[in-house]
């Protein structure tokens, strides 16, 4: 069944059908004819896909990053980010890394660093003459990191699925979540270089202090966000609900660019925005429950059954399957359906558990960017990018995501050599 | 042949797999796969309140579901929550297993499920970053629940701020002590890796975590009468297997996590834990019209009878 | 020309409604958690029910935002056939994904009510608040009616100008 429903599926995403219904009326279809499961499901499944606290990140940050925008406070930063790195080559768009990274580590949602960041910098890197399919795959790519870098939902399931320690899981992708970012910035310079992107002038110490005084406001946003989460005041998720507080307080009550017109604007803005986004993170759970269903684990098993011990090979082959499966499936959809397999061929080949759980996070995370499925690529549609345009550029990051997944896959210490330190036994 | 599709939260290393997999066993062999038993460990249709409503209409067939989760869709099936009901397992075996807990387990048919029977996860226990021997040692304490009125109010009788946070939010905000304490049972602790970010683990046993062992009732009403039976059975005989491997196992993941090294864990003397239960007996009375008074009293009665016999 | 002026008329109607509810949920939302957040740190007190307000509104939110969505055309799909089409046959193939979309969305609707209508039959109620939860649920089937009469309304409507424009392009 699984050929034809992929087949009807990609059909209606060719033919221009919104996301949403794409993935939720063809397994809406299937269920009515090929299943005993009552078509209800499909509604089931897109109320309890985004009835979930974690995700609440996605509109709090939207609205956060739309208050930002208009209210003035993106524009003082993005001067200070020109000041700053703006004579470096590439500094504007390894400026978006860093803030992709943030963001993504925080939230631990890809979809709303793409759209929060995105906002943020895709008008400033236009400007300064960066192509839209480049930029994109940036943010794509470098916000899709969320679940390798502490604290990561993605981590918390893996561990419990596995009984691995959680807490050595966020150490080790501290240190992935370093190669990867390097990558990306190790790019972002080469690519700038080329382009002859040595962006305005030269550095001038007046407009930088100058600019760090006018932006001082914007720039307590990660203090306040990192203090209050390591402080133990509020959660990751709650913290995105303070950034939009903190936002509209400097908004309207100390640069007062925005009116009260302007604030409806934004408000029913963001509210379009993330249903927009919601509905297809929504559609998405309800395709997940129906691979999950037709025998989509067992397909991968008995693909990879008899695959041996010999540690290279294994590694590849799960690569390639988590690979292919992230163009499909949310990351937490494959912790749950591949992983406890995936666990046991591993191990039996020698390989670290903590280190298995890092590389199939990387994995999933590229998956998040790739086409022809991966969510953020849809997601992009919110900021005025085609999908066209997201897919072009998305595939040179695939390429550097991929090099660092290799790098991360076949050097275990990247990601082991800082939980050893802690926890007995590892990599070992 | 039917697909009996079936549904539980934990992962494959746990009793309550083990007992799915003695349930499938059971139910092939004895329907001469008439119904294909397939287990989805791990929530990955959904989580319990997800499945059970899947399960009202058909979408998934059979799952032992936490009863606090249950009791949202039938009040009666919080009295297992209460703290301090039940003194030991087998006193909770015999309640659940009796009249009492028949009753319960009838009270789930008008919410669209046929209860079978009880299996476990076992007694909740208290983990804190700081020992607590009394309930004075939980005032302006936060602690985390799940989001049920009743555990909230059974914190807040001993001063403590009852904060409900997302299962799976609950490791990181422990680490960065968002809140200070969480009650679950040994398998969760250990499962959830929380005695990693908790100094102190007290062996309190304040709270029963039953799970009663559902089917969807459309689809079991269209089953014949033999196969009906043998599902039931199956579940019963499944379910004491289950509640055997879940004792069985609890002592050995009290030895991992004491292994661990990042946790103490705590013996509370039968003294102290008498002074828990007073503190959170008021929550028995506020909660017994809700869950319903003749219910709690048959219950008590039945634990008070069962003490005294022994 | 009156009925003209009468769908004109409830549109305008409908779209200032969406407004308002879209707004206040956000806007609710946020002041819940933000008055939790504060109520926890600086008094130890918790609201308990704050999560579960916040996740049901955003649920409404995203539903009937959907509405206003479809009427900008702003849900996102893959626009690569249509940009490659001959501007006459795209124009066609935008009509029917619309239609097309409408249908789904009223099939989706109409599955909606019958899981609203079996939840009110089982009386289940959220945790925290306690309330039936087929309420919370009516998002859906109330949400997927406004796209599918949203997306009706726009596969009616002759293409503006820029519309035109844009597919020449
Ligand atoms: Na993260
Ligand atoms: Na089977």
């Amino acid at each position: 069944m699984l050929p034809s429903f992929t087949a009807v599926l990609l059909a209606l995403l060719i033919l221009g059908l919104p996301i949403f219904l794409t993935l939720a009326l063809p397994v809406l279809g299937f269920l009515a004819l090929t299943t005993p499961t009552p078509p209800v499901l499909v509604i089931q499944r897109l109320f309890s896909g985004i009835d979930k606290f974690p995700l609440m990140a996605i509109p709090f940050f939207i609205l956060a990053g739309n208050l930002m925008a208009t209210g003035g406070l993106s524009r003082r930063l993005n001067r200070l980010a020109i000041a700053l790195v703006g004579p470096m080559p590439g500094g504007l768009a390894m400026t978006s890394v860093c803030s992709s990274m943030f963001f993504s580590a925080i939230s631990g949602s890809s979809p709303a660093t793409v759209v929060a960041v995105g906002k943020l910098m895709l008008p400033t890197m236009t400007e300064a003459r960066y192509s839209k399919p480049f930029s994109i795959g940036l943010l794509m790519g470098a916000g899709s990191l969320g679940i390798v870098i502490p604290p990561s939902i993605f981590m918390i399931v893996y561990g419990s699925v596995t009984g691995v320690s959680i807490g050595a899981l966020f150490m080790a992708g501290i240190g992935a979540g370093l190669v990867y970012g390097a990558a990306f910035l190790l790019v972002t310079y080469v690519y700038a270089r080329m382009k002859g992107l040595a962006g305005t002038g030269g550095w001038s110490g007046a407009e930088i202090l100058s600019a760090l005084r006018d932006s001082a406001w914007g720039l307590a946003i990660p203090f306040i966000v990192l203090g209050g989460i390591y402080g133990g005041l509020f959660t990751p998720t709650e913290a995105a609900a303070v950034t939009v507080a903190y936002a509209a307080f400097v908004t309207l009550a100390i640069y007062r660019e925005m009116d009260l017109r302007g604030l409806r604007d934004v408000l029913m803005d963001s509210a379009i925005t993330t249903a927009q986004v919601m509905i297809i993170v929504a559609s998405a759970s309800a395709f997940a429950w129906y691979l999950t269903t037709s025998g989509f684990g067992m397909a991968v098993q008995s693909m990879l059954a008899g695959i041996g011990t010999d540690r290279l090979t294994v590694l590849i082959a799960i690569n390639a399957v988590v690979l292919v499966a992230g163009m499909f499936l949310d990351p937490n959809s494959i912790v749950i359906i591949l992983v406890p397999f995936l666990y046991t061929v591993a191990t039996a080949a020698g390989i670290d558990p903590v280190h298995l759980g890092v590389m199939i996070a990387v994995n999933a995370a590229i998956g998040m960017f790739t086409p022809p499925l991966g969510l953020n690529l849809f997601v992009a549609g919110s900021l005025g990018i085609t999908y066209r345009q997201a897919a072009v550029g998305s595939l040179p990051f695939i390429f550097v995501a991929l090099a660092a997944l290799v790098l991360i896959a076949l050097v275990p210490e990247i990601s082991l050599w800082l939980p050893a330190q802690i926890y007995p036994g590892i990599g070992e | 042949q039917q697909v009996l599709k079936l549904h539980h939260d934990l992962p494959e290393d746990s009793a309550q797999h083990e007992g799915a997999l003695k349930f499938e066993e059971l139910v092939e062999a004895r329907t001469n796969h008439a119904i294909d038993v397939q287990i989805y460990a791990n929530n990955a249709l959904g989580d319990d309140v997800e499945v059970a409503q899947q399960m009202q209409f058909g979408a998934v067939q059979a799952a032992p579901i936490p009863t606090a989760k249950l009791s949202n869709f039938a009040p009666s099936l919080q009295l297992i929550d209460l703290p301090f009901l039940f003194p030991d397992r087998n006193t909770a075996y015999s309640v659940l297993d009796g009249k009492v807990g028949q009753s319960i387990l009838d009270d789930l048919s008008d919410a669209g499920f046929v209860g079978a029977s009880f299996w476990e996860s076992g007694f909740k226990q208290l983990t804190c970053d700081k020992a607590v021997t009394a309930p004075s040692d939980l005032q302006g304490v936060k602690a985390r629940v799940m989001e049920s009125p009743l555990l909230i109010a059974q914190f807040e009788e001993m001063g403590a701020t009852a904060i409900p946070i997302a299962f799976s939010e609950t490791y990181s905000a422990l680490q960065q002590g968002v809140v200070d304490c969480q009650e679950n049972p040994i398998v969760s602790i250990l499962n959830m890796k929380f005695y990693e970010v908790q100094d102190y683990m007290m062996l309190s046993n304040h709270g029963y975590l039953g799970t009663a062992f559902i089917f969807s009732k459309v689809w079991f009403d269209t089953l014949d009468a033999d196969t009906q039976q043998i599902l039931l059975e199956a579940a019963k005989e499944a379910g004491d297997f289950q509640r055997a491997r879940s004792a069985e196992l609890e002592a050995g993941y009290l030895d991992r996590i004491r292994e661990a090294g990042t946790t103490d864990i705590v013996t509370l003397t039968p003294e102290q834990l008498s002074v828990f239960a007073d503190a959170m007996e008021p929550v028995h009375a506020a909660f017994a019209d809700k869950i319903g008074p003749d219910l709690v009293a048959e219950a008590k009665a039945e634990v008070a009878s069962l003490r005294s016999g022994q | 020309m009156t009925l003209r002026h009468i769908a004109r008329g409830a549109d305008r109607i409908l779209s200032a409604l969406e407004a308002v509810l879209l707004i206040a949920l956000l806007v609710l939302s946020v002041a819940v958690l933000i008055a939790d957040i504060a109520l926890r740190v600086f008094a130890n007190v918790a609201l308990p029910w704050a999560a579960e307000a916040t996740r049901y509104a955003i649920v409404w939110m995203v539903f009937i935002g959907g509405s206003p969505a479809a009427r900008k055309g702003a849900h996102i799909s893959i626009d690569a056939l249509t940009e490659t089409l001959p501007a006459r046959h795209g124009l066609r193939l935008v009509r029917a994904t619309l239609l097309a979309s409408a249908a789904g969305c009223a099939v989706l609707a109409w599955y909606g009510w019958q899981l609203v209508r079996q939840m009110m039959m089982f009386h289940q109620r959220s945790p925290s608040l306690e309330w039936p939860m087929w309420m919370v649920y009516l998002a859906l089937p109330i949400g997927f009616a406004l796209m599918a009469l949203r997306f009706a309304q726009v596969a009616a409507s002759p293409p503006s100008a820029a519309d035109r424009a844009a597919l020449m392009s």
